[in-house]
C-alpha cells in the first residue's frame, strides 16, 4: 500500500516505534507493579517530565545535526535563576522577565553556534567550556543563593490542567514538538538541515549554507533548553543553583533511547518524547522501589550504553 | 632469465572465491606464483583485483578455494601474519601515518633498537636515508607522512614493504600516481628484486607496463577469471577482450561530430592557492576529458569549477555571460552541476532515502517555504525509471544500493536543475560495466541537448571512448591537447608524465 | 636524542613554556608571597592530582580518543580510599588503581565492543561510576589514616614527596611515548586509525592501554587527594574531567590525535595551577575562577585548532 506522499512523510520510523512499546511495557508493569496507577496519575508524571521533554526536543535536533550540546542543563539553570530573579514573584514583570530569560537563551545558543561554525571548535568542548562559563557566571552573580520567586499565577503554566483533563505543560510539549517536527519534515529549510547533518560535505557541494544551519540548530537547541527551564522554574517556584545540570546527560540518554544516532541525519521528536517519558518513569520507579537516588546516574549511563549497543549490533547484521 | 621453471611454484591459488552477503565478488580463481616471478593483475575496477589482494595480505578472509604457499595451505588472521608467512603489500591506498617521519612510516613496527628495548631514533632515520637512496627514491627521511604528495606516499609505501623483506611483493597499482621517471625506477625495481628470486605480484591499469614487466598475467571481470597466460602468449588486444568482456563499442556511446558550434565555457587565467594560472574552453555540446596521473590538479580544478575552492582570479564566461564561482549555490545559480569523485563522502547522505537524496533541488526549485511532497514523489518515480535505479521504492536508504545505483541518484539530483555545464569528476569509479555504460549513454544524451561536459577521470578508455577533446593535467598545468582523431593510450600518457607536447613531436621525428 | 617526530612534538610544547613563564613572573612581580618555599611546595602539592589526571588525558588523546569520566573515577577514588584506608592501610591504594584501571577498560570494552562514540562512552561511564561513588559515600565523609598524610605530605618542602611522584610519572611516560614501539603505535594510531591498522596495530589494544592508563592515573590522583583532604568526596572530581583535557589540549596535544608531548602538558599542567594560584595570592573573588578556566580553554582551542577541520 502507498501512503499518500503527505503521510508518508511522517511515518514513524522503527526506532520511535521501538521506544513507543517500550513505553507501553514500562507502563503495564507500573500498573501490575503498584495496582493503582491512573490516566490522571500517568499524565501529572507526563506534566513532570515535560521540562526534560522540550530540552531533549533541542538535544535531537542537535544530534541530527550531527553535533551534541552539552550545555543544555546550564541553559537551563540560567533561565531558572534569570526568571526568578526578574519575576521577583511579581505578575506584572512577566513581560521583562520571559523577555530577558528567552533573549538570554538565544545569545547562548548563537555563542555556541558561533564557537563551533566560525572557529570551529568541536561542539563537544565549546559547549562544555559555554556551561563551564554559564555555571561560574551564575555563581558569581548570584554569589552562590540566588534571589526571587516565580509568582502563582505564571506557575500555572506546569500546575494547571487544560479543562481539567490535561496539564497545560503537556500541551505545550506537545505543541513545541509537532512544530520542529512540521518544520524539519515539512519546511524547505528544515529539510535542508535534515541533508546537512546526514552529510555536511555533500550539503555544501549541494549549495546549502550548513553552517548557517548549524548555528540555527544551537539557538533552536538552546531556545528548548531555556523553555525547558522555564517550565521547570513553574515547576519549582524558586530559583537554585544547579538544579537542571543533569538535564545534559539525561537528554543524551532520552534522544538515544528514542533512536537518535550520533552520526546524524536523524530526527525523531517522537522517539525524543517517548525516551524522556521512559527516563522520567524509570527514575520514579527507582524512587517507587525507594533505591537511593544515586541509582538513577547509573540508570543513565546503562541506559546510554545499552541503547546505542543495541543500535549498533543492529546496524552491524 | 624465463626459462627456469621451478618444480613445485611458491604460491598456488586454486578455485578461491569470495562473497560479501549476496554480492559475489571473486569465483573460482586459480593460478600459481613462481620464485622470481612478476605476475601481473589485470581487470577493471570493481572486477575483484582489490578483494583478491586483501586476501592475500591478511585483511579479508576467503570462503571457498585453498592457497598453498611454500607448499603450505594460507590462510592468514590478519596482516601480522601475511608478513610472517613473507607477503608484504604496498597499498594504492597508502597507509602513511600522517604525524610520523617517513624513516618512521618506513620502519613502522620494524624499528630498530638498542638492547634496552629503546627506538634509535637517529640510527633509523640514517638507515631510511640509505634505503630511499638504494631505490632511488628522492624522499627526506626527516619529512612528515602529511607533507607527501601522492606519489611520495607511493615511494614510501613500496619502501616500507621492502623492508619487511617479503618472499613476495605485491604492488597495488604502484605507478598511477608516478611521473614516467618514477614509474621507469619503480619498474626498474622490480626486476631486480626478480634478479634477487623475490617474486611480485602487481596490478596495473597501464597495459604497457604489463606488456613488459610480467612474466605471467591474470585477467579478473566481474570477479571471474578470463585469461591466464604467460610472456609471449598473450598480446594488448587479449589482455583488452578479457579485461572488457566485450567489444568497446558496444559500452561507448558513438559521439557525433561537432559542428565548429559556439563556446559554453571559457576559463581565462583563473586561478587560486592549489591552481596555477589555468586557461581552457568547452564548445557547447562537448565532452572535454582531463586526463592525468592521481593528483595533478583534478581535485583543485573540480573544486574551483563546483565554487568549494573559488578560483582567486582570472575571468570565467559561461555562455557568454561572464561568472563568478564564489560559492558553491554561486556556481549553481551560474548553471555548473558538479557530480563529485568520492559520492560516499561529497555526494549523498547514505542513511537517507533515495527519495530525499534525489529531489534536493527539484523541491528547492519548485517551492520557496514548504516542502511539495506530491511533486517531490513524482519527481522522484519518474527519476527513477529514467535512470533505472534499481531499488525497492524511493524510501529505500540510498547506502543499501549498487555503486551503480547510487551515482545514478546522484546525476538525477543535477540533472533536475537543467545544468550547462556538467563537471564529472570519475563518474564510473567503482561501478559496473552496464551502470557504466547507462552512465556514458546518458551523458552523450546530454550533449545533444546542448549540455557541456568537462569529463576528469584516471580511466583511460573512459576518456578515449566519450571525450571529443583531451586536456592533460601535470603538477597543475596543462600540458597538452589532443583532438579526437589522435587519441591513443600512449600519448595520453606520455602527455600526463610531463613530457610536454614539443618534446613528444621532437621524439617522434627523431623515430621517423 | 631528539629526532623525527619526537623533536616536533617537543617542539609543540613551547607555546606552553612561554605562558607558564609569563604566568610565574608576573604573579611573582605582584605578589611577594609567591617565591616562597611555603608557597611552592603547596604549588607542588596542587600540581600532584591535576598533573595526573591529565597524564592519562593525553595519554587517550594521543591515540585520538577522549576520556570524560576521569572526574567520576577520581571522585570514587577519594570515596573508596575513605572508607576503607582503615581496615586496609597501605593496601587501600593498589585496590583503588585497580578499581580505577578496570573503569578504564570499562571504556575501551564499550568503544570496541558496542562501538559506541567514545565522547559519549566516557559520559555514560561518568554517570554510572558517579552513581556507584553516590551510593557508597553520599556526602563528603569517611576518614583517611593519618599516616598516609604523613607519607605523602607531611614534607612541607618543595622538593617532597608530591612534586618526585608527578616528575616520576611523567619521566616515566615521557620515556615510554618518546622511545618504544608501543608509544609509537599510540601516536600512529591516533594520526591515523586506518593506516595503523593497516600496519598491524589493533584498535583493542591500544584503546585497552591509554583507558587502563587513563583510569590508572584518574584513580592515582583521587588517592592523593583524599589523603589531602582525610576524607572522601563524591563530586570532588567533576572539574577535573574539563580540566585534563584543557591541560592537554594548551600543552599541545592535537585533539584528533598523533600529536603532542607529555612534557608540554606538564608545563600547561603547572600553568592552570598557576592561575589558580594567583587567584588565591591576589585575592581574587573564586567564583571568577570558572569563568576564566572556560575563556582559557576556548583560547586554547582556539589558537591550536585554527585552520583545521572541525567536527570529527
Amino acid at each position: 500500500m502507498t501512503l499518500p506522499p503527505a503521510l508518508a512523510n511522517a511515518r514513524p520510523a522503527h526506532a520511535t516505534l521501538r521506544a513507543m512499546g517500550l513505553l507501553a511495557l514500562l507502563l503495564i508493569v507500573l500498573f501490575v507493579a503498584s495496582g493503582k496507577v491512573s490516566m490522571q496519575q500517568v499524565l501529572d508524571n507526563a506534566r513532570q517530565a515535560a521540562p526534560l521533554g522540550i530540552i531533549a526536543l533541542g538535544q535531537a535536533l542537535i544530534l541530527m545535526m550531527g553535533r551534541l550540546d552539552l550545555s543544555v542543563g546550564a541553559t537551563a539553570g540560567l533561565a531558572n535563576v534569570v526568571l526568578a530573579s526578574a519575576f521577583a514573584g511579581d505578575m506584572s514583570n512577566m513581560p521583562l522577565a520571559l523577555t530577558l530569560t528567552i533573549g538570554l537563551g538565544l545569545l547562548v545558543g548563537l555563542c555556541n553556534g558561533l564557537l563551533v561554525v566560525t572557529l570551529r571548535i568541536p561542539s563537544f568542548l565549546a559547549t562544555l567550556a559555554t556551561s563551564l562559563v554559564l555555571t561560574g557566571g551564575l555563581l558569581v552573580y548570584t554569589g552562590g543563593s540566588p534571589r526571587g520567586s516565580i509568582p502563582a499565577g505564571f506557575r500555572q503554566i506546569s500546575e494547571g490542567w487544560l479543562f481539567g483533563v490535561i496539564p497545560w505543560s503537556v500541551v505545550i510539549w506537545a505543541v513545541i514538538g509537532s512544530l520542529l517536527m512540521l518544520f524539519v519534515h515539512y519546511t524547505l529549510a528544515g529539510r535542508k538541515m535534515l541533508f546537512s547533518g546526514a552529510n555536511p560535505v555533500a550539503a555544501r557541494l549541494s549549495g546549502i549554507a550548513a553552517g548557517r544551519l548549524v548555528i540555527l540548530s544551537f539557538i533552536i537547541a538552546s531556545l528548548m533548553a531555556t523553555l525547558g527551564g522555564i517550565m521547570l522554574s513553574a515547576i519549582t517556584g524558586t530559583a537554585s543553583i544547579g538544579i537542571a545540570n543533569s538535564y545534559t546527560v539525561d537528554t543524551i540518554a532520552a534522544v538515544v533511547i528514542g533512536g537518535a544516532l550520533f552520526s546524524g541525519g536523524v530526527f525523531l521528536p517522537a522517539g525524543a518524547a517517548a525516551g524522556s517519558l521512559i527516563l522520567f518513569f524509570l527514575q520514579s520507579l527507582l524512587y517507587v522501589l525507594s533505591l537511593p537516588p544515586a541509582a538513577r546516574f547509573i540508570l543513565q549511563g546503562a541506559i546510554i550504553i545499552a541503547a546505542l549497543a543495541l543500535a549498533n549490533l543492529k546496524k552491524d547484521r | 632469465m624465463n626459462a627456469q621453471a621451478p618444480q613445485t611454484p611458491l604460491m598456488t591459488v586454486a578455485g578461491i572465491s569470495k562473497a560479501f552477503g549476496r554480492n559475489t565478488v571473486l569465483k573460482n580463481v586459480s593460478f600459481s606464483l613462481a620464485a622470481g616471478e612478476v605476475l601481473a593483475l589485470v581487470g577493471e575496477n570493481g572486477a575483484g583485483k582489490s578483494t583478491l589482494m586483501n586476501i592475500l595480505s591478511g585483511n579479508l578472509s576467503y570462503d571457498g578455494g585453498e592457497i598453498e604457499l611454500e607448499a603450505e595451505p594460507y590462510r592468514p588472521a590478519g596482516p601480522a601474519e601475511a608478513v610472517r608467512r613473507g607477503i608484504a603489500i604496498a597499498h594504492q591506498e597508502t597507509a602513511i601515518m600522517p604525524d610520523l617521519t617517513v624513516a618512521e612510516n618506513i620502519y613502522f613496527r620494524r624499528e630498530p633498537r638498542n638492547r634496552f628495548g629503546f627506538l634509535r631514533q637517529r640510527r633509523m632515520h640514517g638507515d631510511a636515508a640509505a634505503l630511499l637512496a638504494e631505490l632511488g627514491f628522492a624522499i627526506d627521511p626527516h619529512r612528515f607522512g602529511r607533507t607527501l604528495s601522492a606519489a611520495e606516499r607511493q615511494m614510501v609505501e613500496i619502501s616500507r614493504a621492502l623492508v619487511q623483506a617479503p618472499r613476495i611483493l605485491v604492488l597495488d597499482e604502484p605507478t598511477a600516481s608516478l611521473s614516467a621517471h618514477a614509474a621507469d625506477t619503480v619498474l626498474q625495481l622490480m626486476k631486480t628484486l626478480k634478479a634477487r628470486g623475490t617474486s611480485v605480484i602487481f596490478i596495473s591499469h597501464r597495459l604497457s607496463e604489463v606488456m613488459d614487466a610480467a612474466d605471467r598475467v591474470v585477467v579478473l571481470k566481474d570477479g571471474e577469471m578470463t585469461l591466464e597466460a604467460t610472456r609471449g602468449t598473450f598480446d594488448r588486444d587479449d589482455l583488452i577482450q578479457a579485461m572488457v568482456g566485450r567489444k568497446l563499442s558496444n559500452i561507448f556511446p558513438t559521439r557525433p561530430d561537432l559542428d565548429a558550434s559556439d563556446v559554453m565555457l571559457s576559463i581565462e587565467k583563473a586561478h587560486n592557492s592549489a591552481l596555477p594560472p589555468i586557461s581552457l574552453t568547452v564548445r557547447r555540446g562537448e565532452i572535454l576529458g582531463i586526463a592525468g596521473l592521481e593528483g595533478q590538479g583534478q581535485k583543485p580544478l573540480a573544486e574551483a569549477l563546483c565554487g568549494a575552492r573559488p578560483f582567486a582570479g582570472g575571468t570565467v564566461r559561461l555562455d557568454g555571460e561572464p561568472v563568478r564561482l564564489n560559492s558553491t549555490a554561486a556556481a549553481i545559480a551560474a548553471g555548473i552541476a558538479s557530480i563529485p569523485d568520492d559520492r560516499k563522502h561529497e555526494g549523498l547522505a547514505l542513511g537517507l532515502s533515495i527519495r530525499i537524496n534525489m529531489s534536493l533541488f527539484a523541491i528547492s526549485d519548485a517551492s520557496r517555504f514548504g516542502l511539495p511532497l506530491a511533486r517531490e514523489r513524482e519527481f522522484g518515480e519518474v527519476a527513477r525509471k529514467r535512470f533505472s535505479i534499481r531499488s525497492t521504492d524511493l524510501e529505500q536508504p540510498v547506502g543499501e544500493l549498487s555503486g551503480g545505483n547510487q551515482q545514478k541518484v546522484v546525476f538525477a539530483r543535477w540533472l533536475a536543475r537543467r545544468p550547462k555545464l556538467l563537471v564529472l569528476h570519475e563518474p564510473t569509479k567503482g561501478i559496473d560495466v552496464q551502470s557504466k555504460s547507462e552512465i556514458y549513454h546518458l551523458v552523450n544524451e546530454l550533449t545533444q541537448q546542448g549540455v557541456s561536459v568537462i569529463l576528469i577521470s584516471s580511466d583511460l578508455l573512459e576518456l578515449i571512448g566519450l571525450s571529443d577533446r583531451i586536456l592533460t593535467l601535470y603538477e597543475n598545468k596543462v600540458t597538452g591537447q589532443i583532438e579526437r582523431a589522435d587519441f591513443s593510450e600512449e600519448k595520453i600518457m606520455r602527455l600526463s608524465a610531463g613530457i610536454v607536447a614539443e618534446q613528444l613531436e621532437r621524439e617522434g621525428a627523431e623515430h621517423a | 636524542m631528539l629526532e623525527g617526530s619526537f623533536k616536533f612534538n617537543v617542539l609543540l610544547t613551547l607555546p606552553a613554556l612561554v605562558l607558564t613563564i609569563l604566568l610565574a613572573v608576573v604573579t611573582g612581580a605582584l605578589s611577594p608571597n609567591f617565591v616562597t618555599e611555603t608557597n611552592l611546595a603547596n604549588l607542588a602539592t596542587r600540581l600532584l592530582p591535576l598533573g595526573l589526571v591529565a597524564l592519562g588525558e593525553a595519554m587517550v588523546l594521543f591515540a585520538g580518543r577522549i576520556d570524560l569520566s576521569v572526574g567520576s573515577i577520581f571522585s570514587l577514588s577519594t570515596a573508596i580510599v575513605a572508607l576503607t584506608s582503615d581496615t586496609l592501610g597501605w593496601y587501600a591504594i593498589p585496590v583503588t588503581l585497580v578499581i580505577g584501571i578496570a573503569c578504564g577498560l570499562f571504556n575501551a570494552a564499550g568503544i570496541n565492543l558496542f562501538r559506541i562514540n567514545p565522547l559519549v562512552m566516557g559520559l555514560a561511564t561518568a554517570a554510572i561510576v558517579k552513581g556507584v561513588t553516590l551510593l557508597i559515600l553520599p556526602s563528603p565523609g569517611g576518614e583517611v589514616n593519618y599516616e598516609l598524610y604523613d607519607a605523602l605530605f607531611g614534607s612541607e618542602r618543595l622538593l617532597a614527596m608530591p612534586l618526585f611522584l608527578t616528575i616520576g610519572a611523567y619521566a616515566a611516560l615521557v620515556v615510554i611515548m618518546g622511545w618504544t614501539r608501543f608509544g609509537r603505535s599510540i601516536y600512529a594510531f591516533g594520526s591515523d586509525q586506518r593506516a595503523a591498522f593497516v600496519n598491524g596495530v589493533s584498535a583493542w589494544k591500544v584503546d585497552l592501554a591509554v583507558y587502563g592508563v587513563s583510569g590508572f592515573f584518574a584513580a592515582a590522583a583521587g588517592i592523593a587527594v583524599s589523603i589531602k583532604i582525610l576524607s572522601g568526596d563524591p563530586l570532588i572530581g567533576e572539574a577535573y574531567t574539563l580540566d585534563a583535557v584543557s591541560a592537554a589540549i594548551l600543552g599541545g596535544v592535537a585533539l584528533q590525535g598523533g600529536r603532542g608531548s607529555l612534557i608540554g602538558v606538564l608545563l600547561a599542567t603547572i600553568s592552570l595551577v598557576l592561575v589558580n594560584n594567583a587567584f588565591n595570592l591576589l585575592d581574587l573573588d573564586t567564583n571568577f575562577q570558572n569563568i576564566a578556566k572556560g575563556l582559557i580553554f576556548v583560547l586554547a582551542l582556539v589558537f591550536f585548532m585554527r585552520g583545521k577541520a572541525g567536527e570529527a
